[in-house]
C-alpha cells in the first residue's frame, strides 16, 4: 500500500512507530493522519505521533503525485470506480476519494479538486466462517442452505460473508459473486484480491439486477453470494434466484431477524432463506450472537 | 592527387546533400511513426481503457527512431514510482523528438496534448488524440509535400555544388 503514496509521505509512514497500519488518511492542508491498532494518530514532519498543531501538513503536490500513483496517470481507466468514490489497489487495498462532484444531465459525471484520499488496508480473516460453516454446509458437496447475515453496521458481516463464500466453494460448491461494490473479493483490473475460493467466479462492479441475469444465464451458480441487500428491488432478486433452484448467501444491516423480516422488500423474497446468521460486536467485529434456523 | 581532392570535394559536398534531403525522408517517417501511436493510444484508451504505463510499456519496442527513444524514456520515467506528473515526464520525453528535428508547430501540439492526457474520462481523451491526429496528419501532408519538393533538388545540388567546386578551383 505504501508504494501508492507521494514519496514525501510514503517516507514520514515508513519510519513511524506504528503498530499495524490499518489506515492513512490525506486531506488537502490539513495534518497527516494514521490509524494503527491503538486508534487514529497525527504525524510530524519527523515521523513521530504528534497533536495537530506541529503534525506534517499535506501539500497539494502529495495529493497529485498520490493520485498520479493511485491511477497510474490514468484517470480514464478507473472512471466508474472514481464515480463510485473509491478505487481498489492491488492488495485488495482501499482508497476512498473525497472531492467535489460534477453533475451533467441529473447525473454524477466525474469528481475532480479532489481533496482528500483515504487509504485502507485491506484485512481478510481466513476462518472467520469456521463457528457456522458447519450449519451452512451441513452435507459438503451436497446441501447448502441459503443464508442471511444480519447486524449493525462495523460488525464484520463482509469479513464473515468472504470467508463463508471460500469456505463454501471449498465444500466443493459452484459459488458467483456479485460483487457491487468490490468489497467481497476487493478485485483490481478483474482479478480478486482477497481469498473467495477456487470455484467462485466474480463479478464485479455488477448491478444485483444484471448480475443475477448474467450468473444464471452464463455461470451455472450453485450459489450466489452478494453484500448488502435491503432495497426493494432485491426481494424480486431472491425470488428469481429460488426460483432457479440457486442459493444465496447475502448481508443485510439490522439488529436482529425479527426487525428484518418485517421490512418490505423481503416479502417477495420470503422463503429464501433457510439460516439467519446474528453479529454483534460485542466481543470485537465478527462475534456470533445466534444463528437461527428459519424456513 | 588533384583528382582525389576533386573526388574528396564532389563525395563530401554530395554527402551534405544527402543528409539535408534525409532529414525531409525522417521527418516524414517520425510523423507517420507519431500518428501510428497516437491512433493506438486513441485505441487502447477509448475501447480498452488501458493505463499509459501499460500501454507505453508494451509498445514502446514497436516503434522505430525518435518515437521509439521516446516511448523508452517514457517507459523508464513511468515506472520510476515517483507519482511525478504524465506532463512532466512527456515533456522531457518531447526533448528527444525536438532533437529529430520535428516542427515546432507539432511540437506544440505534442505538449499540449500532454497536458491533458490521462486527465478526464475516456471520451474527452478521445477528443483530445483526435484533434491531436488531425493536427499530425496536416504536419504530415506538408512533410510530404516539401520532401516532393526538396529530396531530389538536395540529393543533386549537393554533387552539383561539389562538381561547381571543384571547376572553379580548377
Amino acid at each position: 500500500m505504501l508504494k501508492f503514496l507521494a514519496p514525501a509521505i510514503r517516507e514520514l509512514v515508513s519510519r513511524a512507530p506504528l503498530g499495524e497500519l490499518e489506515e492513512v488518511r490525506l486531506r488537502l492542508q490539513r495534518p497527516l493522519m494514521l490509524k494503527d491498532r491503538t486508534g487514529y494518530f497525527y504525524l510530524s514532519p519527523q515521523a513521530q505521533p504528534a497533536p495537530s498543531s506541529r503534525a506534517y501538513l499535506v501539500t497539494g503536490d502529495d495529493l497529485e503525485r498520490t493520485l498520479q500513483l493511485i491511477t497510474e496517470s490514468s484517470w480514464y481507466a478507473w472512471e466508474q470506480e472514481i464515480l463510485g468514490g473509491y478505487l481498489t489497489l492491488p492488495g485488495g487495498h482501499r482508497v476512498g476519494i473525497a472531492g467535489q462532484a460534477v453533475y451533467s444531465g441529473g447525473s454524477l459525471k466525474t469528481i475532480r479538486s479532489i481533496s482528500s484520499l483515504n487509504f485502507r488496508r485491506a484485512r481478510e480473516v481466513l476462518g472467520a466462517a469456521d463457528s457456522v460453516i458447519k450449519q451452512v454446509v451441513p452435507r459438503p458437496g451436497e446441501r447448502v442452505l441459503s443464508t442471511l447475515i444480519v447486524s449493525p453496521p462495523g460488525c464484520g458481516k463482509t469479513t464473515l460473508l468472504r470467508d463463508l463464500t471460500r469456505q463454501v466453494a471449498g465444500a466443493g460448491f459452484q459459488v458467483v459473486v456479485i460483487d457491487e461494490r468490490s468489497e467481497i473479493a476487493s478485485s483490481y483490473q478483474g482479478v480478486p484480491q482477497l481469498d473467495v475460493g477456487l470455484q467462485t467466479d466474480v463479478l464485479d462492479g455488477y448491478t444485483k439486477e444484471l448480475g443475477v441475469q448474467h450468473a444464471l444465464r452464463a455461470l451455472a451458480p450453485q450459489v450466489v453470494v452478494t453484500d448488502e441487500i435491503g432495497q426493494q428491488r432485491d426481494g424480486w432478486i431472491l425470488a428469481e434466484l429460488a426460483r432457479s433452484g440457486v442459493k444465496v448467501m447475502a448481508t443485510c444491516h439490522g439488529e436482529g431477524w425479527e426487525q428484518v423480516k418485517r421490512r418490505s422488500w423481503l416479502k417477495d423474497g420470503l422463503g429464501v432463506f433457510e439460516l439467519v446468521v446474528i453479529l454483534s460486536r460485542r466481543l470485537g467485529p465478527g462475534t456470533v450472537e445466534s444463528v437461527l434456523r428459519i424456513g | 592527387m588533384k583528382s582525389l581532392a576533386a573526388a574528396l570535394i564532389i563525395f563530401s559536398c554530395g554527402g551534405m546533400g544527402l543528409i539535408i534531403a534525409g532529414s525531409y525522408k525522417q521527418r516524414v517517417h517520425h510523423l507517420r511513426e507519431l500518428i501510428r501511436f497516437v491512433q493506438l493510444l486513441e485505441s487502447e484508451i477509448h475501447f480498452a481503457r488501458t493505463t499509459l504505463p501499460k500501454l507505453i510499456a508494451g509498445q514502446a519496442a514497436h516503434f522505430s527512431g525518435a518515437v521509439g527513444r521516446f516511448l523508452t524514456e517514457l517507459k523508464e520515467a513511468l515506472t520510476a514510482g515517483t507519482g511525478e506528473s504524465f506532463a512532466s515526464i512527456w515533456d522531457q520525453g518531447l526533448a528527444i523528438l525536438a532533437q529529430d528535428g520535428l516542427p515546432p508547430e507539432v511540437l506544440e501540439e505534442l505538449h499540449a496534448c500532454g497536458k491533458v492526457l490521462g486527465r478526464s474520462d475516456a471520451a474527452e481523451q478521445s477528443k483530445h488524440l483526435k484533434q491531436l491526429l488531425y493536427r499530425l496528419e496536416q504536419a504530415l501532408a506538408a512533410a510530404e509535400r516539401d520532401q516532393e519538393k526538396h529530396l531530389r533538388l538536395w540529393q543533386y545540388l549537393g554533387f552539383g555544388a561539389g562538381l561547381l567546386l571543384v571547376l572553379l578551383l580548377v
